[in-house]
């Protein structure tokens, strides 16, 4: 993908610095026997301290086995053919806590949550790629795998997530490979991603580590999702914070294309800087969308499809300040196209999500995306003749030009156009109108079903972790 | 003479300068300066400055960790000469650390700096410690409140397992547990027997004073 004048000098200078970077110091790898895996390899490693150092040319070896392209598919292996064309929208996850749909209530989240958002997100028109967004904290140690037994089951659309233990990736890889109908099957057409954040800067934990060797050794694209935080875990400044997110990301971009060449990497930030008044990461500010339109900027310079969060705020109700924030943290993604936009339906800085804001961050999807197009260049005979003809005084509304076009527009579905009077006469907020229009959904949208003995092999590799475990109604 | 350097002293930590902090400590050592008297006329009147200029919000954060950072610098060079029965007043003793399978430190030593910028001494025992590492900390420094950062939805689990192993060790009763992390709430620190919560470093100040029963 072609970059503008300064996209390509920022790129060109943080890929520089990330390499120096690696070369002089390196990056940590927490595990012996995959160190001595990538000593094996010529890095250099450095045992006693677990470090290791990459040279030019193992840098310039893995950006060339990287695959040339990435293709995401739906359940059914249609392909999702805007990932790579424009940006996708994508469920945010996974904190532990929701306001409940019914009572408002901030109360943890549970296995029923995720299987109502991912339920919603399967029938909003603008999320592209479905998460569970929630954690189903109900369900103790082995949540991950009924989430993605659920993400499997209640939505045909492309579905992200991990497994929190590289024991539990044979389990979570069985469940996606019996659907697809095989490994091969799978990989050819794969309907889901995983992800893993680095510690920044330069660290994976060993759990990360053994996941993402694990789902490679499957051929399950993984992202390498960054979680810098600016003033803490990364320096204050912008561009000093991207060198970390993409030293951090290139490092294993680096190991995974060596061990496994072709492997299919995602490249991600969900990076933010830290609010110094609190300590508390200001997820809904605009250096949000700022930085980690850099790492969007990265991987279009590498040729990789980018997972960027975005789409955030801070605040704690379905307001102004959340309207404002999810706006100004997805336009630099768009702008510098992201593949992947992170993040509808979180608020509260990502610790809590709303059904209420999944559903207007479905219209504030469409708005931007609309926006997006901006003005579109075509012949205008047809009304520079109409112009002519009307002029002066003219009225176009009764004019067949019109009838054809005016559609283009966008039309939204819950923000209010009336006028003052008819508004109060239908006496719903916002609020209680996406309130509603959630539970309409749950109502009456019943995602497509695997069959029946597809489901039953689902349950039957959850319950080898949860004894009892059985999809619901 | 030694007023100059008291002055110089609380300089050094309002201004957050750790290297100076520690050079004129050494100075004031050498010209046979009371060790306490230093800690209680220049590094505390210091502090308490880099306190006040944070809460009315000319100082953030990284100002007063580096305030912070130049008393602790001072202090470690005054309190080892300190002679007889000369003891820094503390407001308490806090034992801080992340739990087991979790290396994430940044919210947890903010916490600790923020206790220390307040009058606290906090031993930091570091990330990925057992509950056994924190029950022994416990008895070795006598601590009044014990701090367990998590900052994984599957870590936070073992603050949990640590109040089970505090109840054990028959330590439950002694002192005071302060939990936190990014998915910690309220809610689940009463639902596994913590004493405190704070959602950021500023309200753990507040919680930490008000477990000790002493005045913010």
């Amino acid at each position: 993908m072609t970059l503008t004048k300064k996209a390509q000098s920022i790129a060109d200078l943080v890929h520089e610095q990330s390499v120096e970077i690696l070369i002089d110091v390196g990056f940590c790898v927490p595990d012996d026997d995959l160190l001595a895996r990538l000593e094996g390899e010529g890095f250099q490693v450095d045992q006693e301290n677990q470090m290791v150092q990459l040279s030019r040319d193992h840098v310039e070896q893995a950006l060339k086995n990287l695959p040339k392209e990435l293709k995401f598919y739906n359940r059914d292996g249609e392909q999702l053919t805007k990932f790579g064309q424009e940006a996708c929208f994508m469920g945010a996850g996974t904190p532990v806590n929701v306001f409940d749909l019914h009572s408002g209530e901030h109360r943890p989240s549970t296995r029923k949550d995720v299987r109502q958002i991912v339920t919603i997100q399967d029938a909003l028109s603008q999320v592209d790629i479905v998460r569970p967004t929630v954690t189903a904290t109900d369900q103790g140690e082995y949540s991950d795998l009924v989430e993605i037994a659920e993400l499997i089951r209640n939505t045909s659309k492309p579905i992200v997530h991990r497994t929190l233990s590289p024991d539990r990736v044979d389990a979570a890889a069985e469940m996606l490979f019996t659907v697809a109908g095989g490994e091969k099957e799978f990989q050819a057409k794969p309907n889901f991603a995983t992800l893993y954040c680095p510690i920044s800067p330069g660290y994976f934990t060993p759990e990360n580590v053994h996941c993402m060797l694990k789902w490679a050794e499957y051929g399950v694209p993984i992202t390498l999702l960054s979680m810098a935080m600016g003033g803490a875990s990364a320096p204050a400044t912008l561009l000093g914070e991207l060198i970390v997110i993409n030293t951090d990301i290139l490092a294993w971009v680096v190991v995974l294309q060596i061990l496994f060449p072709g492997t299919p990497l995602l490249y991600g930030s969900v990076s933010a800087v830290l609010d110094m008044k609190t300590g508390l990461l200001a997820l809904g500010a605009p250096e949000r969308g700022m930085i980690n339109s850099g790492a969007a900027i990265m991987a279009n310079y590498y040729g990789m499809r980018s997972m960027c969060g975005g789409l955030s705020s801070d605040a704690k109700e379905l307001d102004a300040q959340a309207g404002f924030e999810k706006v100004v943290t997805a336009i630099p993604l768009l702008k510098e196209r992201a593949s992947i936009i992170y993040g509808a339906g979180a608020t509260d800085a990502g610790n809590t999500i709303s059904y209420q804001q999944l559903i207007f961050d479905n219209e504030i999807i469409a708005g931007i995306r609309r926006m997006w197009e901006g003005i579109t260049i075509h012949d205008p005979a047809e009304e520079v003749e109409l112009i002519k003809k009307l002029t002066p005084r003219g009225n176009f509304m009764s004019q067949d030009h019109t009838r054809k076009n005016y559609r283009r527009h966008w039309y939204p579905e819950i923000i209010s156009r009336d006028t003052y009077d008819t508004w109060k006469e239908k006496g719903e907020s916002l609020n209680q109108i996406c309130n509603r229009k959630a539970k309409e959904i749950l109502d009456s949208h019943q995602p497509d079903r695997l069959p029946a003995k597809v489901e039953g092999e689902l349950e039957r590799i959850v319950r080898n972790y949860i004894p009892d475990f059985v999809f619901e109604e | 003479m030694s007023e100059e350097l008291y002055k110089k002293l609380m300089a050094t930590v309002v201004d957050g300068e750790p290297e100076d902090a520690e050079a004129i400590a050494k100075e004031a050592l050498e010209k046979n300066l009371d060790p306490l008297t230093c800690i209680n006329k220049g590094l505390m009147p210091g502090i308490q400055k880099v306190g006040e200029l944070f809460s009315t919000g000319e100082y953030y954060l990284p100002e007063l960790i580096i305030g912070a950072d130049a008393m602790q610098a001072a202090l470690e060079i005054l309190e080892p000469a300190l002679v007889g029965g000369q003891k820094r007043e503390i407001v308490g003793m806090v034992v801080m650390g992340t739990v087991e399978g979790d290396l994430h430190e940044i919210g947890k030593t903010l916490v600790g700096t923020m206790l220390t910028a307040n009058g606290f001494k906090v031993v930091d025992i570091g990330a990925d410690q057992s509950a056994e590492a924190f029950v022994n900390a416990i008895k070795e420094h006598e601590a009044d409140i014990v701090g367990a950062s998590a900052l994984l939805t599957t870590t936070m689990l073992k603050q949990k397992k640590l109040i089970e192993a505090l109840e054990s060790a028959g330590l439950k009763d002694k002192v005071k547990v302060m939990v936190g992390g990014a998915p910690v709430t309220e809610r689940y620190a009463q639902e596994i027997g913590a004493d405190g919560y704070a959602e950021d470093a500023i309200s753990a100040v507040d919680i930490a004073f008000r477990l000790m029963d002493a005045p913010a």
